[in-house]
């Protein structure tokens, strides 16, 4: 539909951009596997040891490493101008901001997700569990770009904004790591995941129905500042 | 117009608010100090104590009120919050600002006491359950709230910014709660409860009253102290703090 | 509402009376030219009004950006105002105005650094905060439909907002796209004439400054929208691209387009002009 146009437009722009720094696509990957090789050197590296706490570990891995891609997010677009023309301009910002969190999922949820088997082997993460930890990564993985979508913007002229982008985003991150886990867990100790999956679910949609909202709202707060 | 309204509306001024904060000031912070005074004697001292806990427990009457405020101060932080985005109102920014760090601290008082009753309680002073983990997580969400206002030069902006994390947080609180609850349940099983399932005794409830209800005039007495001095220091050149506060006539 | 009707209790903002305007209006050489524009200033305080936020109120429909072609409305002022105002921190930034821009029609905002061009031109868009008792775009009023002004203005600000990692082309493209206006099919000859010729598919961080601004301008060219709000054009340009954007402005202001531009000193072209001076209140 022509109407789309904007919204499909800044999607092929954020991958064409994420495309062509392929480096800054792969970096959060990266610090998945060195997470990961933290925690087996620390745990001792024994399949005893790590098989029980592999799932876990791969949850926190993917929420911190999605946690370091938000900063990219709107501070570029902030810095060079396109952030105003987006404000004076007549496309909704609302589904700018909806088209924004496609892209991020697209680009680094998916790739977390794709890239768990790697480190689930890294993890000796019994077999049985990797189907419903893949569905719930990339369940969760949504409604973390949607959160890391809020911080981002409340965030995106602001100096510098590490701590502070992780301190806002980790509260809310917790449900989505309860559930997630949550679902997993259930898997080994042989209950259905499906109540864990569905409330991870639920957590999700109801993020991606507020959170280009709220993302919008932030991103106007900044905008009366002396050019 | 309706009085009760209208006086809502006379307190948006900051003249008017400054004057209504000076006045109530000493009566709030006065009577929270007596009604304190009187919880702790009852409440800690002379109530009887709990026959499974013994005097541990009675710990819960700073605790209880203190975790009801850090829950009540959050929601009325977000309603200003609210008001101060959709209607721009200076002072509905002021005394969301000013709500963050008294709602933190009540949120730290009852974890800390938390962790002194589960010494005796649990035997260790930290145990994951249900209420002390979302009291953390509530704990971190002042955190963001504050660092975020203070992260932006322009005092206007930063308190839009964190109003908007605070509705987003508001929003939030329920399911992380509940979300903390089920994990609870499925980990750890029954944990000692506050107050059980039969209702609780008069002499208990009404220590616990009283520092409820201290709890919350010591509440509005910090926020009227922080919104003042907020206030002179956002209003600083204005036409009324020189007449009014300075006594300096034009 | 009673909760939005403020009430006044900061004093009146100081200096109105020490505001100036100064108005020019330059020989015309077509009758298009004359251009109806009247600035007073008025020296009224101005009663309480609600400050208009970012977002605007009033119901929203579906619109289409408006396109010069389609708009038939002539004999309508492109933009009018009435006691327009700035507000930062509760203070007025310069006495009310008086804006009328007729179709094609330029009008210059002149003024020292810090007067207020760059917000007056925020604020009209919605980025800054704006008082006023009427403002209209083609006979429209769109004081709170802020987004039927935006579906009909360009605006070219200080930053540029061009994609270092992607070319000019590129840029063009997907600043079209998001605009929601309809791409160039053969950008090309679009980009010769703006002097990028063979510059048009490298990465825009490799362009010089005045290359860049170019580059910028492509969406100017490209856009069929009939205001053009524009802070400081002439920045970063030498002579031939200073030509580039008056032969942009001559070409827009005949098809019926207007434009309102800044600038810190004398108009480096000779577009005829009415220039609107602000001074900064003390």
């Amino acid at each position: 539909m022509s109407s789309f146009r904007p919204y499909i437009g800044l999607l092929r722009r954020d991958v064409r951009l994420a495309v062509r720094r392929r480096a800054d696509l792969l970096m959060p990957l990266a610090f998945a596997v060195l997470v990961v090789l933290l925690f087996s050197v620390a745990l001792g590296g024994s399949a005893n040891k790590l098989a029980p706490v592999a799932a876990p570990v791969i949850w926190v891995t993917v929420l911190l490493s999605s946690f370091l891609s938000l900063e990219g997010m709107f501070r570029p677009d902030a810095d060079d101008g396109t952030l105003d023309q987006w404000l004076c301009g007549s496309t909704s910002m609302i589904g700018l901001m909806f088209a924004k969190a496609a892209a991020h999922w697209l680009l680094y949820g998916v790739g977390l997700t794709l890239a768990t088997p790697l480190l689930a082997m890294l993890l000796k993460l019994p077999a049985d569990q990797l189907p419903v930890l893949l569905l719930a990564l990339a369940i969760g993985t949504l409604g973390a770009t949607q959160i890391g979508l809020i911080a981002a913007a409340l965030t995106a002229r602001l100096r510098r904004s590490g701590i502070l982008l992780a301190i806002i985003v980790m509260p809310l991150f917790l449900p989505l790591l309860i559930f997630g886990s949550g679902a997993v867990d259930a898997v080994r100790l042989g209950d259905s995941p499906r109540s864990a999956l569905m409330l991870l679910a639920a957590q999700t949609l109801m993020l991606l129905t507020l959170a280009p909202l709220a993302a919008a709202a932030g991103l106007k707060i900044g905008s009366d500042s002396p050019p | 117009m309706n009085p009760i309204l209208r006086w809502f509306h006379q307190l948006g001024s900051p003249p008017y608010f400054y004057a209504f904060a000076t006045r109530w000031m000493p009566w709030t912070g006065g009577i929270a100090l007596v009604l304190a005074m009187i919880g702790m004697y009852w409440g800690l001292y002379a109530a009887p104590a709990d026959y499974l806990q013994g005097d541990s427990f009675r710990i819960i009457y700073i605790h209880v009120p203190s975790a009801w405020m850090s829950m009540l101060i959050y929601v009325l932080m977000a309603i200003n919050g609210a008001i101060a985005l959709i209607w721009r109102i200076k002072l509905s920014e002021i005394v969301f600002l000013s709500c963050a760090p008294i709602g933190a601290m009540f949120t730290a008082i009852t974890l800390v006491t938390g962790m002194l009753w589960g010494k005796p309680t649990w035997g260790t002073y930290w145990e994951w359950d249900a209420r002390l983990t979302s009291e953390l997580a509530l704990l971190f969400l002042y955190f963001g709230v504050i660092g975020l206002a203070s992260a932006y030069d322009d005092v206007r902006q930063g308190a839009r910014a964190a109003a908007v994390l605070a509705l987003v947080g508001v929003v939030n609180i329920p399911i992380i709660h509940f979300s903390v609850q089920w994990w609870n349940t499925l980990h750890q099983g029954d944990t000692v409860r506050l107050i059980g399932k039969s209702s609780i005794h008069p002499s208990m409830l009404w220590p616990l009253l009283i520092m409820a209800t201290a709890a919350k005039l010591y509440f509005l007495f910090a926020l009227l102290l922080r919104a003042r001095g907020l206030l002179l220091e956002h209003e600083r050149g204005k036409h009324w703090v020189r007449s009014q506060v300075l006594g300096v006539s034009d | 509402m009673w909760m939005t009707a403020r009430r006044q209790h900061q004093p009146r903002p100081q200096g109105y009376e020490r505001f100036l305007i100064d108005m020019r209006v330059d020989n015309s050489e077509t009758s298009r030219d004359t251009l109806a524009l009247t600035i007073h200033a008025s020296a009224k305080t101005h009663r309480s009004q609600r400050a208009e936020s970012v977002t605007s109120r009033g119901p929203r429909r579906p619109f289409v950006p408006l396109t010069i072609d389609a708009e038939s409305k002539l004999s309508v002022p492109a933009l009018e105002a009435n006691d327009l105002l700035c507000v930062r921190d509760d203070e007025a930034l310069f006495a009310p105005l008086q804006l009328r821009v007729e179709r094609g029609a330029l009008l210059v905002l002149e003024g020292n650094n810090g007067s207020g061009k760059t917000t007056l031109l925020r604020a009209l868009l919605g980025l800054n905060a704006l008082q006023a008792t009427t403002l209209q775009f083609l006979g429209e009023d769109v004081l709170e439909r802020r987004h039927a002004l935006r579906a009909g203005s360009v605006w070219m600000g200080h930053l540029l907002a061009l994609k270092g990692d992607l070319s000019a082309r590129e840029n063009l493209e997907f600043t079209l796209a998001l605009a929601g206006e309809a791409g160039v099919a053969d950008a090309d000859p679009l980009f010769a004439a703006l002097g990028l010729a063979g510059f048009e598919d490298v990465p825009a961080r490799t362009l010089s400054a005045g290359q860049r601004k170019r580059a910028a301008l492509a969406r100017l060219a490209a856009s069929r929208r009939p205001l053009w709000l524009l802070d400081e054009p002439f920045a970063n340009l030498d002579a031939a691209g200073m030509a580039v954007v008056e032969q942009l402005l001559r070409t827009h202001l005949a098809r019926g387009g207007s434009a309102i531009l800044t600038s810190h000193g004398v108009l480096p072209i000779s577009v005829p002009a009415s220039v609107l001076r602000l001074a900064a209140l003390p």
